[in-house]
C-alpha cells in the first residue's frame, strides 16, 4: 500500500512544472561550466602548479573529466539545496494551496501513511536530481574530457590514480544525497505547517543562510554551536577527497544529518496527525 | 724588492696550482664522458616515487628510450613529475656550454673512492650557481651531484649502479627548499589570498630497470614522438 502511495505521490510531483526547474538548472549550468572549463581549464592546472615549472617537468594531463567533475560538485552542491525546497516545501504546503488535502484524507489510508509515502517521494525526488547531477557532471564529463588522475589542493597538491579516483566520487556523491535529503526534511518540516509552499521556500533557505553566517563568524558561541549545525556537516563530502580519508569524521557528520533528519520528520508527522484540516 | 719577488712567486705558484686543478678536473670529466659515450642507445623502466612536501601522488612508472647524443623519448600511461635533472640523460648534457672545473678534493663516498669536481657555468644566463660533482675514480662515472639553482633551491642527487652498469639503477633526489631568493620573492608578492607557492622540499626517487643498452633503436623512432 504504502509502495503505491509513495508512487502516486512521485506521479503527483513529477506533474508539477516546478519540479523540473531543479533538472533545468543542472541540465544548463553544468554543461556551461565544461564549456568554460573547455577552454580555461588547463590555466586551472597550470594554476595550481605555479611555482614548480622551474624545478619539475610534468608528463600527462590533469585536466580531465575527474577533475572537471570536481569542480562541478564543489560549486553546484552548495547551491542545490534551492533546487530541492522547490519541491520539498511544496509537498505538503501544496496540498492545502490546491485545496486538495481533505480529498486527500478522506481516502482509507492513515495520515501517518501519507505523510510517509509524501516523504519518501521527496527523498526518492533528491536522489533523483542528484543523480541527474551525477550524468551530467561526471560521466558527461568523463565522456567529454577523458579520464586520468585526479588533481587536487588542500594544503598541498595531492594527486589520486585514475583507480583510486571512483570510489571517492560515489561517496561524495551519496554524501551529498545525504545532505541533500536533510534540507529536503527541513522544508517538508516547514510545508506542514503553513498553507502555502513559497513560505516553506523562503524559511528553509532561511535557515541555511542564517546556519552558514552563524558557522562563519569567529565568536566563542557560535563555534560552539556549529558543531551541532547541519550546515557544517553538509560539506564534508570534501573530505572523501582528502589525502587520508578522516572516516570517523564523515561518521559523525553522517550520524548528524540522519539525526537531523529523524527528527524533523518525526516533528512533521506529529504537525501533520494533529493538524486541523480546513481546507 | 724581495719582497715583491716573493708576492710573484706567490702569485705565479697559485695560478699554476688553479691552473692544475683545473685541468685535473678536465681530465676528469673527459673520462667521464668517454665511459658513457661507449652506450650508443638505452630504455629502461622507471618507477617514480616522489615524497615531497608539497605534493602526494601514487608512485608512478614510466619507459625512457635515449639515443647519443640527445634523443629522447619518455612514456607514461598517466602522469608523472620528475626533476628538470632528471631529464639530464648524458654527462654531456651536464658538461656542455661554458664552465670551469675546478678539482677540489678526493674523497670517500658510500666505499667509493671519488674525486669531488666543482663546476662553476661562465656566464649569467645559466640556471645553475653551481655544480658539484663527485667522480667515481674507478669506473669513471658520476655518483653524486649537488646542483644549486638560480630559481630553486640545493638538490642533492645520489646515483647508485648496479654491478657492471654505467647508468644508475637508482636515483634519488633530496630538495631542500632554502628560501631562494626568487621563490621567497615570488611568496611574498602574493597576496593572502593566493596560496603560498610550495615548499620544494623532500625526495624524488627514481628506480630504472629492465635496462636495453645498444639495441639500435632508430632515429625514427624518436621523430614518431614529436609527431
Amino acid at each position: 500500500m504504502t509502495l503505491t502511495l509513495i508512487s502516486i505521490e512521485l506521479i503527483k510531483i513529477f506533474k508539477k512544472w516546478r519540479t523540473y526547474i531543479g533538472f533545468i538548472a543542472i541540465g544548463i549550468l553544468t554543461p556551461t561550466v565544461q564549456l568554460a572549463l573547455y577552454f580555461t581549464g588547463q590555466r586551472y592546472v597550470n594554476h595550481l602548479l605555479r611555482g614548480l615549472q622551474d624545478a619539475f617537468v610534468f608528463y600527462g594531463n590533469l585536466f580531465n573529466g575527474y577533475l572537471v567533475a570536481y569542480l562541478i560538485l564543489h560549486s553546484l552542491v552548495i547551491h542545490i539545496p534551492f533546487l530541492i525546497v522547490l519541491v520539498g516545501g511544496d509537498l505538503l504546503a501544496g496540498e492545502a494551496t490546491a485545496g486538495t488535502y481533505r480529498i486527500l484524507l478522506i481516502r482509507p489510508v492513515s495520515r501517518l501513511q501519507i505523510i510517509v509515502a509524501k516523504f519518501f517521494a521527496g527523498i526518492i525526488y533528491t536522489f533523483i536530481l542528484i543523480l541527474w547531477l551525477v550524468l551530467l557532471s561526471f560521466i558527461l564529463s568523463l565522456f567529454l574530457f577523458g579520464s586520468g588522475e585526479l588533481i587536487t589542493f588542500k594544503n598541498k597538491l595531492i594527486i589520486f590514480s585514475q583507480n583510486d579516483v571512483i570510489w571517492r566520487f560515489v561517496c561524495a556523491y551519496g554524501f551529498a544525497a545525504l545532505s541533500m535529503s536533510t534540507v529536503l526534511t527541513l522544508s517538508f518540516f516547514f510545508s506542514s505547517m503553513v498553507e502555502n509552499a513559497i513560505g516553506p521556500i523562503i524559511s528553509t533557505m532561511a535557515v541555511i543562510i542564517i546556519f552558514l553566517i552563524i558557522s562563519a563568524i569567529p565568536i566563542e558561541f557560535f563555534q560552539t554551536l556549529k558543531p551541532f549545525l547541519f550546515t557544517t556537516h553538509m560539506t564534508v563530502w570534501e573530505n572523501f577527497f582528502n589525502d587520508t580519508v578522516d572516516w570517523q569524521s564523515i561518521f559523525n557528520s553522517s550520524l548528524i544529518l540522519i539525526i537531523h533528519i529523524i527528527v524533523l520528520f518525526l516533528f512533521t508527522v506529529y504537525i501533520f496527525l494533529k493538524k486541523d484540516i480546513l481546507s | 724588492m724581495k719582497k715583491v719577488l716573493k708576492k710573484f712567486l706567490i702569485f705565479f705558484l697559485c695560478a699554476g696550482f688553479t691552473a692544475a686543478q683545473v685541468n685535473y678536473a678536465k681530465k676528469v670529466l673527459q673520462q667521464v664522458i668517454k665511459t658513457f659515450n661507449k652506450i650508443q642507445d638505452y630504455q629502461a623502466d622507471m618507477e617514480i616515487i616522489v615524497d615531497m612536501e608539497f605534493i602526494k601522488m601514487p608512485t608512478t612508472k614510466a619507459k625512457i628510450y635515449f639515443k647519443q647524443p640527445n634523443k629522447v623519448k619518455f612514456e607514461s600511461k598517466g602522469f608523472t613529475i620528475l626533476p628538470k635533472q632528471s631529464l639530464i640523460f648524458s654527462p654531456l648534457d651536464l658538461l656542455t656550454g661554458d664552465f670551469t672545473p675546478i678539482y677540489l678534493r678526493k674523497e670517500k663516498l658510500n666505499n667509493y673512492n671519488v674525486d669531488v669536481i666543482k663546476v662553476i657555468p661562465n656566464n649569467d644566463s645559466s640556471d645553475i650557481v653551481v655544480t658539484t660533482l663527485w667522480v667515481d675514480k674507478t669506473k669513471h662515472i658520476i655518483r653524486r651531484v649537488e646542483s644549486i639553482g638560480k630559481r630553486t633551491g640545493p638538490i642533492f642527487i645520489d646515483l647508485n649502479y648496479d654491478n657492471n652498469l654505467i647508468l644508475p639503477s637508482t636515483v634519488k633526489f633530496a630538495f631542500q627548499d632554502s628560501g631562494s631568493d626568487s621563490l621567497t620573492e615570488k611568496r611574498q608578492n602574493n597576496s593572502p589570498q593566493i596560496r603560498s607557492l610550495p615548499k620544494l622540499s623532500g625526495h624524488i626517487t627514481i628506480n630504472y630497470s629492465n635496462y636495453k643498452i645498444n639495441q639500435g633503436l632508430s632515429d625514427s623512432f624518436f621523430i614518431e614522438k614529436n609527431k
